[in-house]
């Protein structure tokens, strides 16, 4: 009996529960609705549809090149929100010089952007400028904090200790600022991936990728709604990955 | 002796001719030149016109219609786009766009399908229709062509609105709907008491005196260079022609092609594209110069309340 409670209590089996509890109200929802495919397909009606796509190698295809544009559009925001985050953690004046840009990159709606991105390079590589857009503040952000909650005994002891500022840069601050970069990295990585498709959708490529692939399915047959819920789910499944990878890395760097 | 001899060369002349003949025609197989210049065409019906291109790097098939029609009004690269024909040519009568209108490539595919809720099954004054698109071009067609009935129309965003109302709403109380191929198909297929009343495009030439609905044409750019664009021009008319004589070449030019590509691209599979092609070319395929055709785009563009075209507009070639 102890055991058996024990085992209720887990985190694990609450985790499944709540994944049991989302199929539960969307197969509720599906039947109540009545309409089948055309407006809400069920769980199993999705899960056979995924299973349908996932043995097409088009639906690979789809997967690689958003997940292409994703890390080009990430190494370009990656490689800028270093730079310029590095900076502004240390020199407070960089970080308020910044801060309009960045509450403006934050807010503005992403949407209105895609069109300006379609007419400077085209729908194919619209969503890798969008993924810059979306990824960099956050990215930026973790490397601010990163390096400004070094703390202050640290920082002095560097000064009196390490002559030299770009070693003690290197070997000491970076490392500290580290888990919060890899936290910010990993987190906007799923947000990222999200955009992309939704980019892909807006800027209306037909070519491959997993929001060209939801058009696809659309132009084929607007009332079976059943493909683009398979297609929600295997990007569901490919952020879950990424979700546990974010679990390990906290794990390892003791992150809350 | 010599007659059997003279027998055998003959049937033997006879054979080799037939072999060479059948294997001529066994290996007549669609060829197409690569376009040289970058354009940019809506989705579905418009890109058809582009099938034997569909993976080249310098066409670009966009879903949504007001991004391509977007390129005519910005500094694009875009040397040659195909858009709806109002939105060009108001592109570039009202908003300088420095593009000209060179030929019209889809000339309509609505069709106006009764459900069999009508007693009389004839149109007219207050009978529920369900049509589309009330500003644009079906609903504005939809009015020039069937506007002095007096029905009672309620017009949904898009076609598949209007196809989802059939599919779902359970109070389904129209006597008729308008549609646009490839969806037409999908309802007979799926409602039995359905059938199609009218040919939206041949009631249009009625009622214009044999005027066609020049639904999307070609715009190309002024400064681009002309040589390339009259040489994808006569590409695309090629290919247009090669396509009307022989369906079969939508299966050939995009043999290559995965099927979920082709219906990103065109809208729907290719057996369906091909079939409805093979069924008096149902999605209003064809290629005319604009020059030529300037009484027909003047009628269509007039039903948007647009006055005539000058001549100024037209891409000489």
């Amino acid at each position: 009996m102890k055991k058996f409670i024990s085992i209720i209590n887990s985190n694990p089996f609450i985790y499944f529960l709540g994944i049991a509890f989302i199929f539960l109200a969307w197969y509720i929802i599906s039947i109540a609705q009545g309409y089948g495919n055309i407006v809400f397909p069920t769980p199993v009606e999705t899960l056979v549809k995924t299973g349908e796509l996932l043995s097409n190698a088009y639906i690979y295809k789809c997967i690689g090149w958003t997940i292409l544009r994703l890390l080009i559009g990430y190494s370009i925001s990656f490689v800028l929100a270093m730079i310029l985050g590095v900076f502004a953690g240390y020199y407070e004046k960089f970080y308020t010089f910044l801060k309009p840009l960045i509450i403006i990159l934050k807010s503005a709606p992403t949407a209105a952007f895609i069109f300006l991105f379609l007419i400077l390079v085209g729908s194919r590589f619209a969503s890798i400028f969008i993924v810059v857009l979306v990824t960099f503040p956050i990215l930026y952000e973790a490397a601010v904090a990163g390096i400004k909650n070094i703390p202050d005994h640290l920082n002095e002891a560097l000064k009196i200790d390490c002559g030299n500022f770009v070693y003690g840069f290197i070997k000491v601050r970076i490392p500290l600022a580290l888990p919060y970069i890899s936290v910010g990295l990993l987190s906007s990585f799923a947000l990222g991936f999200k955009t992309s498709i939704m980019a892909e959708i807006i800027s209306g490529d037909t070519n491959y990728g997993l929001g060209s692939a939801i058009t696809a399915f659309r132009n084929s047959d607007a009332s079976n709604l059943s493909p683009i819920f398979a297609i929600t789910l295997i990007a569901i499944m490919l952020i879950s990955l990424v979700d546990i990878a974010i679990l390990l890395i906290k794990r390892h760097f003791k992150v809350q | 002796m010599r007659n059997f001899k003279n027998l055998f060369l003959l049937i033997g002349i006879f054979g080799l001719a037939s072999g060479v003949s059948s294997c001529s025609e066994g290996s007549k197989t669609f060829t197409t030149n690569e376009i040289k210049v970058k354009v940019a065409t809506p989705s579905k019906a418009p890109a058809v016109a582009l099938f034997a291109h569909l993976k080249e790097g310098n066409v670009e098939i966009n879903s949504a219609a007001n991004n391509v029609i977007a390129y005519l009004t910005t500094a694009s690269d875009k040397d040659m786009v195909i858009a709806p024909t109002n939105a060009g040519i108001s592109a570039i009568v009202q908003r300088n766009a420095e593009f000209k209108i060179a030929a019209t490539v889809t000339f309509g595919n609505f069709y106006l399908l009764k459900t069999g809720k009508d007693s009389d099954n004839k149109l007219s004054e207050g009978d529920k229709v369900l049509a589309f698109q009330e500003t644009n071009v079906a609903g504005r067609l939809f009015k020039y062509v069937y506007g002095d009935l007096n029905l009672n129309t309620t017009y949904l965003a898009d076609v598949t609105a209007v196809k989802n109302e059939i599919l779902t709403n359970t109070n389904f109380d129209y006597d008729y709907v308008l549609l646009a191929q490839p969806d037409v198909n999908e309802i007979l297929r799926s409602q039995t008491a359905y059938s199609v009343y009218a040919n939206v495009q041949t009631d249009f030439k009625a009622k214009s005196g044999g005027k066609e609905i020049t639904q999307a044409s070609i715009f190309v750019k002024n400064t681009s260079n002309k040589d390339d664009v009259v040489e994808t021009l006569n590409t695309i008319k090629n290919d247009v022609d090669a396509l009307l004589d022989n369906t079969s070449n939508l299966i050939e030019a995009t043999k290559d092609v995965e099927n979920e590509v082709f219906a990103s691209k065109l809208g729907s599979t290719k057996e369906e594209l091909k079939s409805l092609l093979d069924d008096n070319n149902q999605l209003g395929i064809g290629f005319k110069k604009a020059k030529d055709n300037k009484a027909s785009i003047d009628e269509f563009i007039s039903t948007f309340g647009m006055g005539k075209t000058s001549e100024e507009i037209y891409f000489n070639y």
